[in-house]
C-alpha cells in the first residue's frame, strides 16, 4: 500500500529560493522514484514569488492576505486534510530542509511508531553543519526545558519547521494551529492530547537568501522568547481538560 | 454640586446619546455594542440630575471627595468596555484567517478546475 505524502512549503517572500527548492524536490522524486505532491503556501508575498510560482506551474496556494507563519502552515494541513493525504510534511521554502531527510521523518509514521515526526539538528551532533549563535542555543534551551516541565517529553530542536505529521496529526492542525510561535506550541499541544512524538537527527543548511523572521529586529527575539513560554503555559492550561 | 454645573454636565452627555442614536439609525455601529454606551449615558444623566444622589452616594461609600468617587467608576467602565474590545478583536481575528484560509483554498481549487475543463 502506498501513502500519498504532501510537503508543506510555505513562502513568505522567497523569490530567491523557491524555484530552487522546487527543483530540489522534482528531483529527488526522479531520481528515487518517490511521489512526494507538494503545495507552496505563498504567504502574500510582496515580492515575485507569486509570478515565479505561476511561471513554473509549481503547485501552490496563494493567500489572499497575509497571515504569517502559523496562519500558513495551517492552510497546509487543511488542503492535507481535503485531499485526503496519509502524510504532510512541513518543509521551509527558503532552502534550509534537505529534501534527502524526508525518508527518515516519514519512515517512524510508517511503521507505525509515532504520530508526529520532528526533524532536529541537535540529535547527531556531527552531521549537522548548521551553525547558531549562542544566544540562539541558550534559547532552543530554555524552550526544550519549559516543554520538559509542561509535557514531561524531551525535545532538543523546538523550533524545528521540519516535521511529519499522519492524519490524526492532520485533522488536529487543521482545526487548530497556533499562530504565534506555532512549532513549540503545537507541540505541546499534540503531547498534551497523548499523542506520540520522536525526533529523528537532520541537519539543515544556512539559509541561502531572505532574512529569519525572528532575528530581523534586535528586540524581536526577547518578543519571541516571553510569547513562546506564555503560550507553552496557556497550551497545557487549554488541554488539560482532555485527560 | 451647583445647579448650572449639573445642567451643562446633563446637556453634554445628553448630546453623546443622541449622537450615538444617529449613529446606530445610520447603521454604523451595531445596537449590540452601542448598548452598553447607551446604558451608561443614560445612568449618567439621570446621577447628575437626582439633587444630592452623587454627594449621599459617596459619602455612603466613604470617599473624601464626590470625584475621587465618580473618577473611579469611571476607569473601572473603561477598563470593561477596553476589556470586551480585546475580546471582540481577537474573535474577529480569528474569524478572518478562517476567512482568508479557505478563500484562498478555494481559489486554487477553481484555478485547478478552470485548467481540466480547458
Amino acid at each position: 500500500m502506498s501513502q500519498r505524502i504532501l510537503l508543506i512549503i510555505p513562502a513568505y517572500n522567497e523569490e530567491k529560493n523557491i524555484q530552487k527548492v522546487y527543483r530540489s524536490i522534482m528531483d529527488y522524486n526522479k531520481k528515487n522514484k518517490s511521489h512526494y505532491d507538494l503545495i507552496v503556501i505563498n504567504d502574500g508575498s510582496t515580492d515575485q514569488t507569486k509570478e515565479i510560482l505561476d511561471k513554473e506551474k509549481i503547485p501552490h496556494i496563494h493567500l489572499v492576505h497575509n497571515l504569517g507563519i502559523g496562519g500558513a502552515v495551517q492552510t497546509g494541513y487543511k488542503y492535507a486534510l481535503e485531499n485526503d493525504y496519509d502524510i504532510a510534511i512541513q518543509f521551509d521554502g527558503d532552502g534550509q530542509h534537505d529534501v534527502q531527510y524526508v525518508k527518515d521523518l516519514i519512515q517512524p509514521i510508517i511503521d507505525g511508531q509515532a504520530d508526529l515526526v520532528i526533524g532536529s539538528r541537535f540529535l547527531d551532533k556531527n552531521s549537522s553543519k548548521f551553525k547558531s549563535t549562542k544566544i540562539r542555543r541558550a534559547g532552543i534551551r530554555w524552550i526544550s526545558f519549559l516543554i520538559k516541565v509542561f509535557t514531561g517529553r524531551k525535545i532538543t530542536d523546538t523550533t524545528s519547521g521540519f516535521r511529519a505529521a499522519n492524519r490524526e496529526i492532520i485533522s488536529c492542525f487543521a482545526f487548530d494551529y497556533p499562530s504565534d510561535s506555532p512549532e513549540p506550541s503545537s507541540f505541546v499541544s499534540i503531547a498534551k492530547k497523548g499523542y506520540r512524538t520522536m525526533e529523528v537527527p537532520v541537519s539543515m543548511n544556512e539559509r541561502e537568501g531572505g532574512v529569519s523572521s525572528v532575528t530581523s529586529h534586535f528586540w524581536k527575539p526577547i518578543y519571541y522568547m516571553v510569547n513562546v513560554s506564555l503560550s507553552i503555559i496557556i497550551t497545557c492550561l487549554k488541554n488539560r481538560r482532555d485527560h | 454640586m451647583e445647579m448650572r454645573l449639573r445642567l451643562i454636565l446633563a446637556a453634554v452627555i445628553f448630546l453623546f446619546v443622541l449622537v450615538i442614536i444617529n449613529f446606530i439609525k445610520k447603521d454604523n455601529i451595531s445596537l449590540k455594542y452601542s448598548l452598553i454606551w447607551l446604558i451608561s449615558g443614560i445612568s449618567m444623566i439621570v446621577a447628575t440630575m437626582i439633587p444630592n444622589f452623587l454627594e449621599g452616594m459617596s459619602h455612603f461609600l466613604g470617599f473624601e471627595l464626590v470625584s475621587n468617587m465618580i473618577f473611579m467608576i469611571a476607569i473601572i467602565i473603561l477598563l470593561m468596555i477596553c476589556f470586551s474590545f480585546t475580546i471582540i478583536v481577537s474573535r474577529q481575528t480569528q474569524k478572518i484567517k478562517l476567512l482568508i484560509q479557505e478563500v484562498s483554498i478555494l481559489k486554487n481549487r477553481v484555478e485547478k478546475l478552470e485548467k481540466e475543463t480547458k
